[in-house]
Formats: structure tokens, sequence, C-alpha cells
């Protein structure tokens, strides 16, 4: 970690924490504290053409964490830091605590390194302190500029592509302190850019979705000198290009899909790992019997889950396996919300279950140690969330290269690329693609195919997976709901995953 | 601080600063319980405090946001923006007339019960227990209950008044094994009853069957699909939005044009941002115009478009009083665009039972996976069904596999060519909506 930044205007927050916290010793045995702080600078181009620039918004919020006696325990969000009002609903919660019965079950686990304070990377440039309209509008400048190009590049010269932009470029702060005298804070810049691209002929639309990102700043998305900065300048155009191909592209009737022998999955296209297995392995989700393939005591409950090349790790940070091969994502923290450093767990293992993501509540339900992954949205409870969930397959001949070494075999399969999001449900899962590309014979076509629905039974969606293609990243950038909570998070793997048609995968096409 | 002094602290603090400012606050309290298939976990909300800001100077709109109840950060926040400010067709933001305590939108005894735990815990409590007393022969691997109840506090002031409104909701709702489920949200207190049999009732309709695509239609195929009301109004906000907004049209968007059928003869929707007992009814829509009930199919036939401010200027007409702040993906409402939304919706029922909807096999749909990924430009929806039935003559006799099922159709051309509409209608909290019947191609 370059550096362990103290969060900005940190003696109010620390008052209103210590506050809150005395408030809770005096009347329960236990309490703990988290205070997220979100700092932003943000810019929205609508497709109307209307701009929204707004330099500086701040959200914050608190969550305590009450346990009594016997494991009562209850959670309290709070959107003031003002002393009075905080002591008011400690008051109030704590008559609401002891309407609970006991709980013996109920624990958390310890938090690990607990005399370490300080976590995160300093924003440096800070977005609080300069004006960040330049970089802003430097966005929508260069994705306008962008589609005014593929616009009058085609050659039918009735061609549109209106761009849509949503970026921001945050500093996230948050606070997490408990009555054992734990204070821990981190501080995290971020950047986010969307940008939709739809092209329009005649009757006929299509739309292209890019996102890009990460943990960092501005300059990842924006060079003073240039504007967009080339790598997002080389994303974006190919995204309004591949939108203006989708105009003419086609779908895949009955008889075509029933001769899919594979899918190839690009990885902006592996959102299903995320919500087919990456939920499922959350350890509050399967203690509440809610996973299809992990039983309520933590026990596998489909074993094997894939084949033998199928390795899934959840976090940021070294792998594990092999050295640091992608040590970044949208999802990436130091520390969890509840103050537990952030391990990378391996979750799946040639084929096999072999881990949970745990918060501090499972983790001592389970009894394990905590892995980093209770997370709250602005001071809603903290709950078992992912951060980067991405296929780190182990080497062997199933990885090559390229796509071509990869599709050699495949007689009639279909490239799929890009999500505009996906939803999980107990036994299977769901995601848009957003385009894809035939292969026939062993090689990849040029014959776009328009976006679909990719359906996954999670209990055997894996087992046909046969190889990868490319180096591996976590590529793709969401925003997970869970609970009602929202949480950055990301998917990933090597560039490409295949898969051979089975009952548990489905390819559907929308209607016209 | 109330949110109509935090506002009117704003306002003063920008004083001279802008031409014309407008102020939306929203403080909101709850308390809840839920459980995830094993103890309660209690939960108490307080001070959740948004505040909307925007400002006009010399032709030119700022706009900011922050969720600190703080007078002098919010006000610093809008002159903060005030260098950034963008070109804009509005001269000055809504003459609000003032409204000083609008209480459509809440029931004093939803309301109370958020300081009232105990009562929602016996809520939850007899909630849970009826349901498992009543699953009969359904093998329940897991249980998940939730029982809460919010207000909300709600002031949008722009330098001519200000309209403050308060609104609260109960809501209840069990899931079975995760993929079986029933939720409510009441504007108004309901019956006991109502809320403790929620689960006791949709336990006992599930057959214990479950069929798949090839076992019950012999594959994929068209069949007549009956559309739950909640499922219809997803469709409906998420989908006919973008046929239906002014703010669309300029943007190029094809939208219904006026006059245009859209809709079987006999269907007639009205949107009433300003309904009583509705989570979407308040007096004012979020940029402080004046709402009210508007037939946007009128017998099937379109009869408006819907404007917020912005779009009634670029158009040369009045706003329909349908701006809100409606957040996509992961915005926080207060950092939301303002935008064409719809409010309450309500569609004039059938004369057929719902019992007598369909004839032979056909599906029950409450709900599908994954439908805010459905393609707004074409209305095309193609997502996995939730907790559907398989219905003959009616009567569920199946549910249908988890995983196995998927439905395909058009948002757009649903509502013409519809099998039947439901004498009954459900209050969703947000709407009053038929069952429907489409033809429509599941497998």
């Amino acid at each position: 970690m370059p550096d362990q930044p103290i969060p900005r205007d940190e003696g109010p927050v620390r008052d209103a924490l210590t506050a809150a916290l005395a408030r809770a010793r005096a009347r329960v045995p236990y309490a703990d504290a988290l205070y997220e702080r979100v700092s932003k600078a943000e810019v929205n181009l609508l497709d109307s053409g209307q701009v929204l620039l707004k330099p500086g918004s701040v959200q914050g919020a608190l969550q305590l964490r009450l346990v009594g006696s016997e494991g009562r325990h209850l959670s309290v969000k709070c959107g003031a830091l003002d002393r009075e009002r905080l002591e008011a609903l400690v008051d109030r919660a704590v008559e609401m605590l002891a309407l609970e019965p006991a709980d013996p079950s109920y624990g958390l686990a310890p938090i690990p390194n607990p005399s370490r304070q300080r976590y995160g990377v300093a924003a440096d440039p800070d977005p609080r302190d300069l004006n960040p309209a330049e970089a802003l509008e430097g966005l929508v400048s260069g994705v306008r500029s962008l589609g005014r190009r593929v616009s009058g590049a085609h050659p039918s010269g009735d061609t549109t592509v209106v761009p849509e932009l949503w970026a921001w470029w945050q500093v996230e702060d948050k606070w997490v302190a408990d009555t054992d005298g734990v204070f821990k804070s981190q501080t995290m810049p971020v950047v986010f850019l969307q940008a939709t691209f739809q092209a329009r002929r005649g009757a006929r639309s299509a739309r292209v979705r890019e996102r890009l990102g990460g943990p960092g700043g501005i300059a990842s998305l924006w060079d003073p000198a240039r504007g967009l900065t080339a790598s997002a300048e080389a994303s974006l155009t190919e995204a309004a290009l591949r939108a203006v191909g989708l105009l003419e592209a086609r779908s895949l009737g009955p008889e075509e899909l029933a001769r899919v022998t594979h899918f190839v999955l690009h990885k902006s296209a592996l959102v299903f790992i995320h919500e087919g297995l990456g939920h499922p392995i959350e350890a509050d989700i399967a203690r509440a019997g809610a996973s299809a393939i992990v039983k309520a005591d933590g026990a596998p409950a489909v074993d094997p889950l894939g084949s033998e090349v199928v390795r899934i790790v959840d976090g940021p940070g070294r792998n594990p396996l092999e050295g640091d091969r992608w040590a970044s994502g949208f999802g990436t923290e130091y520390l969890d919300d509840e103050g537990v450093e952030v391990e990378p767990t391996v979750l799946v293992d040639q084929g096999r279950i072999v881990g949970m993501m745990h918060s501090r509540e499972t983790a001592h339900a389970f009894g394990v140690r905590p892995t980093g992954n209770g997370f709250s949205e602005l001071g809603d409870r903290r709950i078992v969330r992912m951060r980067n969930t991405v296929l780190v397959p182990r080497p062997g001949p199933w990885w090559v290269s390229s796509l071509a070494e990869l599709v050699r075999d495949v007689p009639f399969g279909v490239v799929l690329h890009g999500s505009m999001g996906g939803a999980v449900a107990r036994d299977g899962m769901s995601s848009s693609t957003q385009y894809g590309f035939l292969v026939r014979d062993g090689a990849v076509t040029d014959e776009l195919v328009l976006p679909g629905n990719f359906s996954a039974r999670t209990a055997d969606c894996l087992r046909t997976v046969e190889g990868y293609a490319g180096e591996v990243d976590s590529h793709g950038l969401g925003f997970c709901g869970k609970n009602g909570q929202t949480r950055r998070v990301s998917e990933g793997g090597p560039d490409y995953v295949k898969l051979a048609a089975s009952p548990a995968v489905r390819l559907t096409f929308e209607e016209a | 601080m109330d949110p109509l002094s935090l506002a009117e602290a704003v306002r003063d603090a920008v004083y001279g600063a802008v031409d014309s400012v407008e102020v939306l606050v929203e403080r909101a309290d709850q308390a809840g319980y839920m459980s995830e298939n094993g103890p309660w976990i209690p939960t108490l909300e307080g001070d959740l405090w948004r505040v909307a800001l925007r400002g006009l100077k010399g032709g030119r709109l700022a706009v900011a946001s922050s969720s600190v109840p703080d007078p002098g950060l919010c006000a610093a926040a809008l002159l903060r923006a005030l260098p950034c400010a963008q070109p804009s067709p509005l001269g000055a933001f809504e003459a609000v007339r003032p409204v000083d305590d609008d209480r459509r939108g809440e029931d004093p005894s939803v309301s109370a019960l958020v300081d009232r735990p105990s009562a929602l815990r016996a809520l939850a409590e007899a909630l849970r227990a009826r349901t498992l007393e009543a699953r009969g022969g359904l093998a329940v691997s897991a249980l998940e209950t939730s029982v809460g109840a919010w207000r909300r506090e709600r002031v949008v002031l722009t330098e001519a008044g200000a309209a403050r409104s308060r609104a609260s909701g109960l809501y209840a709702g069990v899931q079975i094994n995760g993929d079986w489920g029933e939720d409510r949200a009441w504007t108004a207190m309901p019956l006991e009853e109502s809320v403790t049999a929620l689960g006791a009732r949709y336990v006992a309709s599930l057959p214990a069957r479950e069929v798949t695509p090839e076992a019950f239609l012999g594959g994929a195929r068209e069949v007549p699909v009956e559309l739950s009301p909640r499922l219809l109004e997803a469709l409906l906000r998420r989908l006919w939005t973008e046929r239906l907004g002014l703010d669309r049209a300029l943007a190029g968007h094809p939208v219904f044009a006026v006059g245009e059928r859209a809709a079987d003869e006999g269907v007639t929707l009205v949107d009433d941002p300003g309904a009583r007992g509705s989570f979407k009814g308040a007096p004012t829509d979020d940029e402080g115009v004046q709402t009210g009930a508007r037939a946007v199919l009128s017998e099937g036939v379109v009869r408006a478009l819907l404007s917020d401010r912005r779009s009634a200027a670029e158009a040369g007409t009045v706003s329909t009083g349908n701006g809100f702040r409606v957040p996509f993906i992961s915005e926080d409402r207060a950092d939301a665009p303002v935008r064409v939304a719809l409010g309450h919706l309500s569609m004039t029922p059938g004369a057929t039972p719902r019992e007598a909807l369909v004839r032979g096999r056909a599906l029950r749909v409450p709900a599908l996976l994954g439908l805010h990924s459905a393609n707004r430009a074409t209305g095309a929806f193609n997502s996995p069904i939730i907790g559907g039935l398989a219905l003959e003559d009616g009567r569920p006799v199946a549910r249908l596999q988890p995983g196995a099922w998927s439905l395909q159709g058009n948002a757009f051309g649903l509502l013409r060519g519809l099998l039947g509409r439901s004498s009954e209608r459900e209050h969703t909290g947000s709407a009053e909506l038929p069952w429907v019947v489409a033809p429509l191609r599941a497998g």
C-alpha cells in the first residue's frame, strides 16, 4: 500500500463516533460504529443533450451495531452526526434491543490486526481541492466528439450515434470504531465512466454500453493535453462502432441455437460469475438456506460444482496462486466496513467449493476468520458482499493465449460480449449480452449477433467450462444490489472463457 | 432542524448569488424486522436526509446534493457548482404554490408504527408463524420474512414558496426457499389479518409439483400468460415511460403519438402523481409543479405525453408535473437528474373474474428476473420467470421450475391484443391495475 492517508475533517467524525460508542457502552457490552462519507464530482450527459455537472456533492451516514447480553443485537442507521440526535437514537435503539430474546448463537469474530489504524490511498489530486469542471467537461466533449466522428464516418450517411455519459470522480472515506478501542479509517479515490452509444438509422436503433474506471484518479480517463485518454478513447470508440454494427446484426433462430456447441464469454460478459456463482457462496446467503450450491452448514451442496479447470477468487490483492496478476478492480478495498483487512478468498478450486465470503457475523457462526467481505451502503446494515470476483485458472493446457486457439475445435458457437446487467435467484441467474460473433468451423466470423439473454442454472452451469484464453483481469464494473443496498464490484477472468453448450446454460433473443 | 427550516436556511444562504433557487429536502425514519431463516434482525433508521439543490444564474443551471443536514455545507455545495453551471431553458424555478402540511400520503397509525417496534415485531412473528403453519406438504427449507414501517417528510422550496408533505408506509413479505415469495406494501393501515396471513395464503396457493417447459408445453412456445399487476406496473414504469415522455421525444426517440392506438379499446390508463393513498402521490412533483390526474390512454388511444419543466419549456408548453428525480443504477435520488416519470397509475378493470381469465394451459407470472436490463429503446424483454405457476383452466397445477423458464415479449405492444383483463384490481402501493393476459413466448 503506497501510503496511509488520514481522512480529512476527521475531528467531527471521531467526536461523533466517540459519543455514540460511549452512550452505547454504558448500556450494552459491545458496540461498533461505521461512518461513511462520499465526496463526489459528477457529470451527466443525457441523450437529450442536457449536461448536468455536480462538482461537489457530499453524502454520509453512520451505522451503529449494538450487541447486548446473550447475543441480542440491533443495527442502527443515522444520517446526522449531531451528538444529541445520535445519543437519542442510541437510547431508542436500546429500548428496541430490550424486546429481543437471547440469541446465544450470535457473535462477531474478532477484528484481526486491531491496532493498525490507517488504510487506503491518498487522493492526489483531490477533487475537493480543485475545480473538476475542466476534467468532467472534457469527458463530455470527448464522448460527444467521438459520437459525431462515428456518425460521420458511416457510409450510409443517415446513421446517427447519440451518446449518453455518466461519470464521477469521488473520494470515499470511512471510519470504523468499536467499544474495545478499535479505530480504523480508509480513504479511497475512485473514478467511473459509463457511456452508452445509441445508433439510429431510420426506424432501427441499437445501443452499446461501456464502463471504465476503478480505484485512483481521473488521470485514467482524462488527460489535460488530449482529452479522453488513449485507452478510454479506444474502448469507447469500439463501443460506438459496435452500436452502429448492431443496426445490421441478427439473432439466432431456434434451429441455429440448437446447433450451438459452445458459448465463449468475453471477459466483459462474465457477470454470470458474480451473479450465479458469487452470491451463492456468500456465507449469509448460504446460512439462510438460500444458496443452491452451499448448504446452511457451509458444506457444498453440489460437489463438484464445475469442471476441474474452474477456480474462482474474490478479493483485490495478490493472486494467492501466482503472484500479483490482478491487483486492481472496481470493487477494490483494503479494509471492509467492519474493520477487517481485505483478504483474497479462494471460493472454488479445481471445480470444488473450498471457501466462502464472510463478515464478522458469519465468520463467528461458521467458526472461521472473517475475510473482509462485510460491507454496508452508507449506513445500512453490514452484510456479506463481493469485491472483485474473478476466474483465476490454474495454468495448464486448457489455458491458451489467443481466442483463435480457444475456438479451433468449435464447430458452431457464439462469442458473447458485454452485459447491461444481471440478476440472480436461488437456482439460476440471468444476464443480458450486448452483442456476439458467430464461430463457424473453428474460426470467429464477423457475423454480428444481436443482444440476448444468457441464463444459467447455478448448480451445474460450470460443469462444461473447457478452457480459457488470454490474461486475467477484473474487467467488469458493476453495481451489485443486495438487500436494497448497492455496492461497487467487479467481475473478471481471462479474456475468454469457453463453455460447452448444455441444458444448464441458455441463450435467448429478445423479440424485434 | 426540520426539513422546511433546512430548506429555508439554504435558500437564504445562497440569496443574491443565484437568480433562482430550488431546494428539495427529505427526511426519513424507519424501523423493521427481518429474518433470514433464523433469528430476527431488528433495524432502526433515523434522521436520514436527502438534499437536492438547483440554482439558476444568468440562464445557466447549477446542481448539487448532500445527505448532510447542514445548511452551510449544502449552500456551499451549490455555490461551488455555479462556475460549472450549464445552459438551461429554464428561466426560473417553479412558482411553488405554498402547501403547509399535506398528508395525503400519510396514515398516522402507520407513521406511529416507526416508534412502536413491539407492534412491528408482533406482526413479523405472526407472519412467520402462520406461514410455517400453512406450508402443508411444501418442503420449506428456507423462510425469509420482513415487516417494517417508514415515514418521510418532504419539502420542495423555491423563492416563491414551499410545499411540505408527509408520507408513510408499511411493508411485509415472505420468501420461501429463495425462489418463491410474496410481498405487499400499504399506505394505509391494513387489517392485521392482511399482514399476518400474507405468507399463509401464498404458501397454501402453491402447488407441490414443479414443471419444466418441456413437460408442460412441450418446449418453448407462445402461450397465454397472466401478468400480475406488479409485473405490469414494472413494465409500464420501466419501458412505457420511454414512449410517453416528452423529454424522450425531444431527444429524438420514437414515442407514442397523441391519438395513436397503443392498447386495446377499453384500456384507459390514468397517471396521477397527486393520488391520495399512494406512494407515488404528493402535492407537487420534485420541481414543485402541482400534480394532478391525467389520462395517458383513453379507450386504448394515447391522449397525452408527460413532461417535466425542462422538456415543457423546450416544447413551449407547461409541465404536466411529472418531473421526478428517478435514480438509475447506483445513483442516489438526490443526485439523480430530474427525469420524466410516471406517478400513481390506474387502469380500468376488465369484466372477467381473474379465475376465468384463461382456459386451457397458461402461465401465471408474478415477476421477471433482471427486468432492469430490458431494452428501453425497443421495449423488448427477455427474462427468466420468478415464482411462476402453470395453470389449467385458470387453476394453478404446478410451479414453474426455477431456472428453467423465461418469458419473451415486447412491452410496447403488450396492451394491444390482450386476451383478457381481470375485473379485480390490486393496489400495489403505487398503482391500481388488473391482471392482464397476453400471448407471450415462454419456455
